[in-house]
C-alpha cells in the first residue's frame, strides 16, 4: 500500500522525520518497505500490510495507526454522513442476497460534466500507482485510496429501470466487464443486476456497458459491503483481481460505507458541477458492534509481562476499543467496526503485546519437563552421511521434480512402480511437472550438468524422498531413498595413483561399506532378477537381504539411457530404500575373545569356467563345515595370457587357525588339500600351475 | 692420585650434564675418553704404578670412565635430536597420496547446524510428508479455504485435497495430534512454492519449532530465539522483534537481524534498511491447540520457523539462491 506522506498530512500529524515515521509503523507490525521521493518532493511510503488488517489498507487506516501508536489525535473527514435526506423517489434497490450483501447505498447525482480531474487530484492517485481517469472514476478510487471503502459509479441512463438488484447471476449469464474482456458467470457468483441483466460483478468489477463516459449527464455511485468469502470465490473463479476485490475480500469496515458515500459524493458534486437527487440505502442486517473481554491475567501469562490492568485498557482505548468493563478479573467492551479481525480474546492480547512494544517484552530462558518421550525418526540418513562422505561422495541436493521425458529415458514401462507419479496440477513448467519417482533422473541431471562444465570426476549421493500417486485426495506413497553414482576417475588426479577409470567393483565397495557401517547384513547379490531397468543388461543386480528382502540395487547404468541424458561418460550406480533398511535388522555389535593362537596361511589359484560366480565358491567354501577355516579372501582374478578362452583364474587365500592350539603343517595340509580338491570337482576347474 | 680423580669424576660428571649441544658433548667425549682424554692418560698411567697400588687405583678408573660413558649417554638422549639434513631418497614437500573428502550439501550443512543447537535445547527432531493434505497445511494452521492468508503462499496443488507443502508448520500439527503436551520439537524438511527467480526457487528449505508447556510466554520466545541467533551469527548480533501476521501464531512476530553484510549501515543485501529478517514467530494459537485436541487454557506454546536457504547465504555469503540445486561440483567443493 503507498501512503503519500502529505495525504496522510490530511488525517494525522506525525511530529518527527519520515524514517522516524517509517520505523514506527514498522516496528508496530506494518512494515515500511520502502521510501520512495517524488518529482514535488512529496514522499511515499511503500507499507507492506498483513491479510489480517484491512483496515489499515487505505490512507486513513494507516493514519489511524500511528494516531494509535503514538496517542496523536485524528482527524476523519465526512464524519458528518449523509446529508440528503433519503427520497421517496430514489432509485429502487432489491437485496435478494442478504447475507452477501449486508449493505447498499445508491446515490444518484444529477447534472454532471464528465471531465479531466484536477491536477492535485490526479497527483494523489499517481502518488498511490493509480492511473486517472475521469473526474467521476477518479474520485471513486480516491476515496477507495483514502477511506478504504471501494465504490463504483454507473451511467445511470444505461441501467435498465431504472433500479439495481443484488443477486446471484443466472446460469450461463455473461458480462463484459470495464476491462473490456467477455465473462461468463454462474450462480455462485454475486452480481449487480438493473431490470433485466448483470451491469457489475459485486465487489470486483464494474460492466462496461455501464460504464462512467463523456456523455453521462447522471450517475448512479453505489457504496456497499460484501461478504469477504464472496468475493475471494469469484475473484478467483474469473481469475480477476482489483483493488475493490483485494479490499472486499479481506474486509470493509462495515460502519464506514456511508462515510466513503458522503465523502464521494461531495467531491464528484464539486468537481463535475453535478448535484445530489436521491439516495437509496438498503441495510437489510444492521451490524453490530462485536463484544469481546479479555481476562488481564491471562494475557500477561501469553505476553510474559506484568501489565496492570489499567496499562491495558489504556492501549485497548488507543486502537477503539470501547471499554464497558473494566477490572483485574476481566475488560470487557466493543471492537470498532473497522476492526474485523478481532474476533475472540487472543486478537486483544495480541493488540497489548503490540502496542506494548515488542521490544519492551523481557526475555527468559524456557523452563520445561526434561524427558525423553516425543518423536524420535531414524538416525539412519545422518549415518549414511557419515558413510558416503567418509567415502569420497559429495552430496547433492536437487528439486524433488522431474518430467514424463526423463522418466521415460530411464526406461520404465508403464504400470511399473516409477511409471506412476504424482502430478502437479499448476506447475512451474513441463519439466517440473511430475514428481519424482526415483533419484536417478536428479543424479543424473547433475552428471550431465557437471559434463558440460567439464566436471568429469564425480562421486554423487543424494538422500530424498520419491512418490507414487496415491488416490484421489489421499497422500500418495512417499518413500525415502539413498542413491549415488560414481563416474569418472576412480582415484584422486595425484602421482601417487593410477590413472584409472572407476568400473562397477568400485560402486559396489561404496554399497558394501555403506551397508556394513550401518551394521546391516548379512546380504547378497541377485543377479539376473529384473533391476532397475536403467542398467545395462546383465549389469545390474538387486542387494538382498536374509534372502528376500530387496533393499536396492547396484549396476553399470546403460549407455542408451546416458545418451538420452546427454551423457558419453561411464557411469556406475547404486539406489537403495532408506525405508526398507530402517525396516531390517540391524547386527547388535558382540564381543568375541581375540584369538591366542597364530593363523596359518595358504594361496591357490584355480582355473574356472568364467559362469561360475564368486559367491558360489565362497558360499561351497563356507558351507564346507570347518571350524578350522577361518576366512576366504579372493586376492586376484585374472583372464587372458596363458588362462583358456572362456575360463578365468581365481586367486584365493585361505587362513586357518584353531582356538585351542597352534595347527600343524600336517593337519593345515590335510584339510586345505581336501578343501581344494573338492572345490576344483564341484565347478569342474583345474589348479593353475 | 685418588682425590685427584676423584676431582676429575665429579668435574666431568658436571660438564657432562651441563652440555647443552650434541657438539659440545662430543667435545667433552674427547676430552675425556679420546686418545689423548684424561681418563685414558690415567688409565695408561696405571701401569706406571706400584704393583700394590694398581688394582686399587685401575678399578677406580675404569669406574669413572663407565660413569662418565653413562652420562654421556644419557645426556644424548636428553639432547634434542640435531638436523642432519633432508632424505635425498623421500621428498617429503611432495603431495600426499591423497584421500578423496566428500562434503554434506551446504543445505544439510547449514540444516544441521540449525537442529543442533535446538537439540542442545532439549528439542527433538520430527518429520511430516512433503506432499500434504490441505488439512494439515492450512485448515489445522487456522487458514480455511477462502481465506486471504493462502495468498501468503502460492501453493502447487496436486488435487482439492493434496498438495506440496508450503511450510514445515504442518509437521507441528502431525506431532501434537500424536503426542500429548509437553513438546519441544523441530521439523526440517523441504517445502515447496510456485516461485522462481534470484531470491525464489521452487523447492526450499525450512525449520520449523515448537515448544508446548504449562506456562510457557512470548518472553520464553523472545529469550529462545535470541539465544539461537547468538549461537548462529554471533553473541554481538542485535535482534529485534516486530509485530507481523501468521494465521497459526498470535501474537506473531518477524525476527530481524542486524545485517551481517554492512552491520547496520544499509547494504544491497539488506535493501538498505541495516536489517535482514531472518525468522517468522509467534505464541500457537488457540485455534490450532483446538484443532489437535489440546485446551489452550491449560498450555501454552510457541512455535518459530525460518529458511535455511537464507541462512546458508548469510553464513556463506551465496548471492543466488539458484546455485544450491544446480550441484555444481566446484559449488559444491567450496563448504
Amino acid at each position: 500500500m503507498k501512503i503519500p506522506v502529505s495525504w496522510m498530512k490530511d488525517f494525522v500529524t506525525f511530529p518527527g522525520s519520515v524514517e522516524e515515521l517509517a520505523e514506527t509503523l514498522t516496528m508496530n507490525g506494518l512494515e515500511v518497505e520502502g521510501v520512495e521521493t517524488l518529482d514535488d518532493g512529496d514522499k511515499v511510503l511503500d507499507v507492506s500490510i498483513t491479510p489480517n488488517r484491512a483496515d489499515c489498507l487505505s490512507i486513513l487506516g494507516v493514519s489511524r495507526e500511528v494516531a494509535a501508536i503514538t496517542g496523536l489525535s485524528l482527524f476523519i473527514p465526512g464524519q458528518n454522513g449523509l446529508k440528503t435526506a433519503l427520497a421517496a423517489s430514489g432509485v429502487p434497490v432489491f437485496i435478494h442476497s442478504p447475507e452477501l450483501c449486508r449493505r447498499y447505498i445508491a446515490a444518484r447525482i444529477d447534472g454532471v460534466r464528465v471531465g479531466p480531474s484536477p491536477e492535485w487530484l490526479v497527483r494523489r492517485l499517481n502518488a498511490c500507482g493509480v492511473r486517472a481517469v475521469n473526474n467521476v472514476v477518479d474520485c471513486t478510487n480516491y476515496v477507495l485510496l483514502e477511506l478504504g471503502q471501494p465504490l463504483h459509479a454507473f451511467d445511470l441512463g444505461r441501467l435498465r429501470g431504472p433500479e439495481i438488484r443484488v443477486r446471484t447471476a443466472h446460469p450461463g449469464e455473461r458480462i463484459t466487464t470495464l476491462d473490456g474482456r467477455d465473462r461468463s458467470l454462474d450462480p455462485s457468483m454475486l452480481v449487480i443486476a438493473d431490470a433485466s441483466r448483470a451491469v457489475a460483478v459485486a465487489g470486483i468489477m464494474g460492466g462496461a456497458e455501464s460504464e462512467v463516459s463523456v456523455s453521462t449527464r447522471s450517475v448512479l455511485l453505489e457504496g456497499a459491503w460484501f461478504a469477504p468469502f464472496q468475493v475471494r470465490r469469484t475473484a478467483k473463479a474469473l481469475k480477476l483481481s482489483t483493488e475493490a476485490s483485494y479490499r472486499f475480500e479481506r474486509g470493509v469496515d462495515p460502519g464506514g460505507v456511508s462515510r466513503a458515500v458522503a465523502r464521494a459524493v461531495d467531491l464528484i458534486c464539486e468537481l463535475t458541477g453535478g448535484s445530489i437527487v436521491s439516495i437509496s440505502d438498503v441495510e437489510p442486517v444492521p451490524f453490530e458492534k462485536r463484544s469481546l473481554s479479555v481476562r488481564p491475567l491471562r494475557a500477561n501469562r501469553i505476553i510474559g509481562t506484568g501489565l496492570s490492568a489499567r496499562d491495558m485498557e489504556e492501549i485497548l482505548v488507543r486502537i477503539g476499543f470501547e471499554v464497558t468493563e473494566r477490572g483485574e478479573e476481566r475488560i470487557s467492551g466493543q471492537v470498532p467496526s473497522h476492526r474485523l479481525d478481532i474476533t475472540e480474546e487472543i486478537d486483544l492480547v495480541e493488540e497489548i503485546a503490540r502496542l506494548h512494544g515488542y521490544g519492551s517484552i523481557p526475555m527468559r530462558v524456557p523452563r520445561g519437563a526434561l524427558d525423553v518421550s516425543g518423536p524420535r525418526p531414524s538416525d539412519l540418513p545422518s549415518r549414511i552421511r557419515a558413510s558416503l562422505t567418509s567415502q569420497g561422495m559429495d552430496e547433492i541436493i536437487s528439486y524433488s521434480f522431474c518430467s514424463p521425458r526423463e522418466i521415460d529415458a530411464l526406461g520404465f514401462s508403464k504400470g511399473s512402480r516409477l511409471s506412476n507419479p504424482v502430478r502437479i496440477q499448476n506447475p512451474l513448467s513441463d519439466d517440473q511437472g511430475l514428481m519424482r519417482t526415483t533419484l536417478m533422473t536428479s543424479l543424473l541431471n547433475a552428471v550431465a550438468f557437471n559434463g558440460k562444465r567439464r566436471n568429469i570426476d564425480l562421486r554423487f549421493f543424494e538422500i530424498g524422498a520419491v512418490y507414487e500417486a496415491g488416490e484421489q485426495g489421499k497422500l500418495p506413497r512417499e518413500e525415502k531413498r539413498v542413491a549415488g553414482i560414481w563416474t569418472g576417475a576412480r582415484h584422486p588426479d595425484s602421482w601417487g595413483w593410477p590413472r584409472d577409470g572407476a568400473d562397477v567393483y568400485d560402486i559396489k565397495g561404496v554399497v558394501e561399506a555403506l551397508l556394513d557401517s550401518i551394521g546391516i547384513g548379512p546380504w547378497s547379490v541377485q543377479e539376473g532378477t529384473p533391476a532397475d531397468p536403467f542398467y545395462a543388461p546383465g549389469l545390474g543386480a538387486q542387494i538382498v537381504i536374509d534372502g528376500d528382502l530387496t533393499i536396492g540395487t547396484f549396476g553399470e547404468i546403460d549407455t542408451g539411457v546416458l545418451a538420452r541424458f546427454d551423457i558419453s561418460a561411464r557411469v556406475y550406480a547404486f539406489d537403495i530404500s532408506i525405508d526398507v533398511l530402517s525396516a531390517a535388522p540391524r547386527i547388535r555389535s558382540q564381543f568375541r575373545p581375540l584369538p591366542r593362537f597364530p593363523y596359518v596361511e595358504r594361496d591357490v589359484a584355480v582355473i574356472l569356467s568364467q559362469s561360475v560366480r564368486a559367491e558360489d565358491v565362497l558360499g561351497e567354501l563356507r558351507r564346507a563345515q570347518t571350524s578350522l577355516l577361518e576366512s576366504v579372501t579372493i586376492f586376484d582374478v585374472y583372464q587372458g595370457k596363458a588362462i583358456p578362452k572362456g575360463k578365468k583364474s581365481l586367486g584365493l587365500r585361505f587362513r586357518y587357525r584353531a582356538q585351542d592350539r597352534t595347527l600343524t603343517e600336517d593337519e593345515v595340509n590335510g584339510i586345505h588339500d581336501s578343501l581344494v580338491s573338492n572345490l576344483l570337482s564341484s565347478f569342474e576347474g583345474v589348479l593353475r600351475q | 692420585m685418588l682425590e685427584r680423580l676423584d676431582d676429575l669424576d665429579a668435574r666431568a660428571l658436571t660438564e657432562i650434564r651441563s652440555a647443552s649441544s650434541h657438539e659440545e658433548l662430543e667435545a667433552i667425549r674427547v676430552r675425556l675418553l679420546g686418545k689423548k682424554g684424561e681418563v685414558t692418560l690415567a688409565l695408561k698411567a696405571v701401569g706406571t704404578l706400584p704393583q700394590e697400588d694398581r688394582p686399587r687405583i685401575g678399578q677406580r678408573v675404569n669406574e669413572i670412565r663407565n660413569a662418565i660413558e653413562a652420562a654421556i649417554a644419557q645426556r644424548k638422549a636428553d639432547l634434542p635430536r640435531c638436523v642432519t639434513g633432508p632424505s635425498s631418497a623421500v621428498d617429503l614437500t611432495l603431495p600426499g597420496r591423497g584421500r578423496p573428502i566428500g562434503r554434506l550439501h551446504p543445505i544439510t550443512q547449514t540444516m544441521e547446524r540449525i537442529c543442533g543447537v535446538f537439540q542442545a535445547m532439549g528439542y527433538k527432531i520430527a518429520e511430516g510428508p512433503e506432499v500434504e493434505l490441505d488439512y494439515y497445511n492450512f485448515e489445522a494452521l487456522n487458514i480455511p479455504a477462502d481465506h486471504p492468508a493462502r495468498d501468503m503462499q502460492d501453493t502447487f496443488y496436486v488435487d482439492h485435497a493434496v498438495l506440496l507443502r508450503t511450510h514445515t508448520s504442518p509437521i507441528q500439527v502431525r506431532t501434537m495430534e500424536k503426542y500429548p503436551p509437553p513438546l519441544r520439537i523441530v521439523a526440517p524438511g523441504k517445502v515447496y512454492r510456485c516461485d522462481s527467480d534470484v531470491t525464489h526457487t521452487p523447492m526450499f528449505h525450512q525449520v520449523e519449532g515448537l515448544m508446548v508447556e504449562d506456562d510457557v510466554s512470548f518472553a520464553d520466545l523472545k529469550g529462545t530465539l535470541t539465544t539461537f541467533i547468538h549461537e548462529i551469527f554471533g553473541t554481538d548480533t542485535a535482534v529485534r522483534f516486530r509485530p507481523s501476521f501468521f494465521p497459526f501464531t498470535e501474537p506473531s512476530a518477524e525476527v530481524d537481524i542486524r545485517c551481517v553484510m554492512c552491520r547496520g549501515e544499509g547494504c544491497r543485501v539488506c535493501s538498505g534498511t541495516g536489517w535482514l529478517e531472518v525468522l517468522g514467530a509467534g505464541m500457537v494459537h488457540p485455534a490450532v491447540f483446538r484443532h489437535v485436541g489440546y485446551d489452550p487454557e491449560h498450555v501454552a506454546g510457541f512455535a518459530f520457523g525460518l529458511g535455511v536457504e537464507r541462512i546458508a547465504m548469510l553464513t556463506y555469503g551465496i548471492d543466488d539462491i539458484r546455485l544450491f540445486y544446480e550441484n555444481d561440483l566446484r559449488f559444491l567443493k567450496m563448504f
